[in-house]
């Protein structure tokens, strides 16, 4: 039974804009996020996750709602005196400070320890941002990446409860940044701090989470284990968020028994799990991997439905090869695997081709 | 159309490297040749026609310092140094003092400006800047006419409380550009990591704005060593200013002595304002 760390409950903030109205920042969150436990708060730009965030750190006040930390409220602590820190977007590292000055910040200003434990921890975390060496440098001499794993080692140090992380690797290049994502959750478990990360990259919340918190203008859309997320969006704003997807509307119908899905391009029968749906106006959602085209006898799995459609571009991104393809005036994307130059040719431009897929994986919302 | 604009970009190429040079030489020149000349000047032994060299000589500098020289009394501004010591006297005594003043408050009023939110914000910033666009003898007259209705006997302080009026304004242009520039993220930072207020403004804040408040310092050292105008209305009588002293012996005539005493002036606000520059342009 995981236990809690931070309890978030029914946090409310509404700025004042400058041209006199009112932004709902945050409406009413309820979050809970345990011990150790790398939790990601995903969502478009300006749904209010940075506000989130500043309201644990002590940034900005809430409006009404209360945020405990080991069940202690914290709401009228000032932020110096939170155990919570924060790496920033730009990492704010202390540009007339040198690496070591910049990590034992927190440190020095805690005037209990002695200078062997300092340069005792002060190792340990240079070690973990594997920085030796460097410690004599100025912020303006380092890399992107070294300057981000700066910011790490300087939150860290102070041995936080909780590290907030807002889009921490958004300034970083491709490459550099997949790095970051493996020595970010290396660090995480090393260190045993709960991380809440804030991110609008998809990819990054979905390989790095133990849990992600999909929110969408200011309230909670979804939250769940990465692979919950994914396979079961509960809405169509987290289907289509997170990963692509393929979202068509149509009807529910019932006719002689058999449950339909309906539009003006096509139709397919849907089985008795999606009775609750019938006579409604429905969005249908599958992923582009959810195809498959190899042909599979109907007796072996019954659930099996194909669609006729005619290829209308193909890409080739090596183990996949990507389809856009139609229904009369409806446009599929499917992915799908191959394996040998020779499968390509079947999905050249113009060609009818019949895509399968398991009517149990989909989903629909209202 | 394209030819058209080929054309002149290849004149505007041909213009740029053939003149620009010239150009930026000129500049400098009509700005410093003036200067070189009074310090060229300052060394010339003629006595009646400073504008005709005659021979190298230190004589000026020594008149104005007190040392014996050969040159007749007439052609001297100076019966002793005296004046001329206690005028400078007063000038530092004031610059030194106000520079202090309003570099003090210009900063915190900067500080106030950049960093809080308050009402009626663009108001008092807009009063801030005021005493730099009205021209100084408006204000010197008007300085002028309220020590005299409250009261104030005009003097040496009376002079360091009308400077500090404007030279807050150059303290807080110079100190507040140096802060917007900063990351407020930093102060955010240090907070986050267990500093507070006082912790922060000390470790990063003052750190980083300090090179700007320097050079606000050494601005406003400058500006008050040399105004003439504000202080020529509220100098009493025995609280000359060195620029002041100076307007006053021109009246009597134009003598080379005036080229020894600008020439160190010169050289004096060269050096602060090449210290001025140099704290201005410390990286944040
Ligand atoms: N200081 C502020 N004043 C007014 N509105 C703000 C302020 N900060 C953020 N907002 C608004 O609140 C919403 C949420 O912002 P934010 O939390 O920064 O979003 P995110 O970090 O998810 O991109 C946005 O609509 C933004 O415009
Ligand atoms: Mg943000």
């Amino acid at each position: 039974m995981p236990r809690t760390l931070i309890s978030i409950d029914n946090a409310c903030k509404t700025y004042d804009t400058p041209e006199g109205g009112k932004v709902n920042a945050l409406k009413d969150i309820n979050l809970n996020i345990n011990y150790n436990e790398f939790v990601t708060l995903l969502g478009p730009s300006g749904c209010g996750k940075t506000t989130l965030l500043k309201t644990i750190s002590g940034f900005e006040s809430l409006d009404s709602g209360d945020i405990k930390i080991e069940g202690k409220s914290i709401i009228n602590t000032p932020s110096y005196k939170r155990p919570v820190n924060t790496v920033f977007q730009n990492y704010a590292l202390f540009p007339h400070m040198s690496v070591k000055k910049n990590i034992t910040y927190g440190l020095d200003i805690n005037k209990s320890l002695d200078k062997a434990e300092k340069d005792k921890k002060f190792n340990y975390v240079l070690n973990l941002i594997n920085l030796e060496g460097f410690e004599n440098r100025m912020p303006h001499q380092l890399s992107g990446g070294q300057q981000q794993r700066v910011a790490l080692a300087r939150a860290i140090i102070n041995e936080p409860k909780i590290l907030l992380l807002d889009e921490p690797l958004s300034a970083l290049d491709k490459k550099l940044r997949s790095n970051m994502q493996i020595e970010l959750k290396n660090i995480q478990n090393q260190s045993g701090i709960s991380f809440i990360f804030v991110t609008h990259d998809q990819e990054e919340a979905l390989s790095m989470s133990d849990r992600i918190i999909v929110m969408e203008n200011g309230s909670v859309s979804q939250e769940g284990k990465p692979e919950e997320i994914y396979y079961q969006p509960k809405n169509k704003f987290t289907a289509d968020f997170i990963g692509e997807t393929n979202l068509i509307n149509g009807l529910v119908e019932e006719e002689n028994g058999l449950i339909k899905f309906k539009n003006e391009n096509f139709e397919f029968h849907l089985t008795k799990d999606f009775q609750q749906y019938i006579n409604k106006k429905v969005t249908f959602s599958i992923r582009p991997e959810q195809f498959f085209t190899n042909d599979v006898p109907k007796e072996s799995n019954p659930y099996i439905s194909n669609f006729n459609v005619e290829v209308i571009q193909r890409l080739f991104f090596g183990p996949n090869i990507k389809i856009v393809c139609k229904i009369k005036n409806q446009i599929f994307h499917c992915l799908l695997k191959i394996s040998d130059q020779e499968t390509i040719k079947l999905f050249e431009k113009n060609k009818k081709i019949s895509i399968y897929f398991d009517v149990t994986k989909i989903k629909l919302f209202e | 159309m394209s030819k058209f604009y080929q054309n002149m970009k290849k004149l505007f190429n041909f213009l740029k490297n053939k003149f620009l040079p010239f150009h930026v030489i000129i500049f400098f020149m009509f700005i410093y040749i003036p200067l070189l000349v009074v310090i060229f000047l300052s060394f010339n032994s003629n006595v009646i026609n400073m504008m005709i060299w005659d021979g190298f000589t230190f004589d000026w500098y020594k008149s104005i310092f007190g040392f014996n020289t050969q040159l007749d009394e007439d052609a001297v501004y100076l019966e002793s140094t005296d004046q001329l010591l206690n005028a400078l006297k007063n000038s530092i005594i004031i610059s030194t003092t106000t520079t202090i003043i309003s570099t003090f408050i210009g900063t915190c009023l900067a500080l106030a400006m950049v960093r809080y939110k308050f009402r009626f914000k663009a108001f008092y910033n807009a009063l801030v800047y005021l005493p730099m666009i009205i021209p100084d003898i408006v204000l010197g007259i008007s300085l002028l006419i309220y020590f005299v209705t409250v009261g104030v006997k005009l003097s040496i302080y009376s002079i360091i409380i009308g400077h500090c009026t404007f030279l807050c304004s150059y303290v807080f242009i110079v100190v507040s550009s140096r802060l917007a520039g900063m990351n407020d993220e930093l102060e955010k930072a240090s907070n986050d990591l267990g500093g507070n207020e006082i912790y922060t403004f000390r470790k990063i804040t003052f750190p980083l704005i300090f090179p700007g408040i320097m050079g606000g310092a050494l601005l406003s050292f400058i500006i008050s060593m040399d105004d003439l105008v504000i202080t020529y209305f509220i100098a009493g009588v025995d609280s000359t200013t060195l620029p002041v002293f100076i307007y006053g012996i021109m009246r009597r005539g134009i003598k080379p002595e005036i080229n020894a005493i600008a020439s160190l002036m010169i050289i004096f606000s060269l050096i602060v304002a090449a210290l001025g520059i140099y704290y201005r342009s410390k990286k944040l």
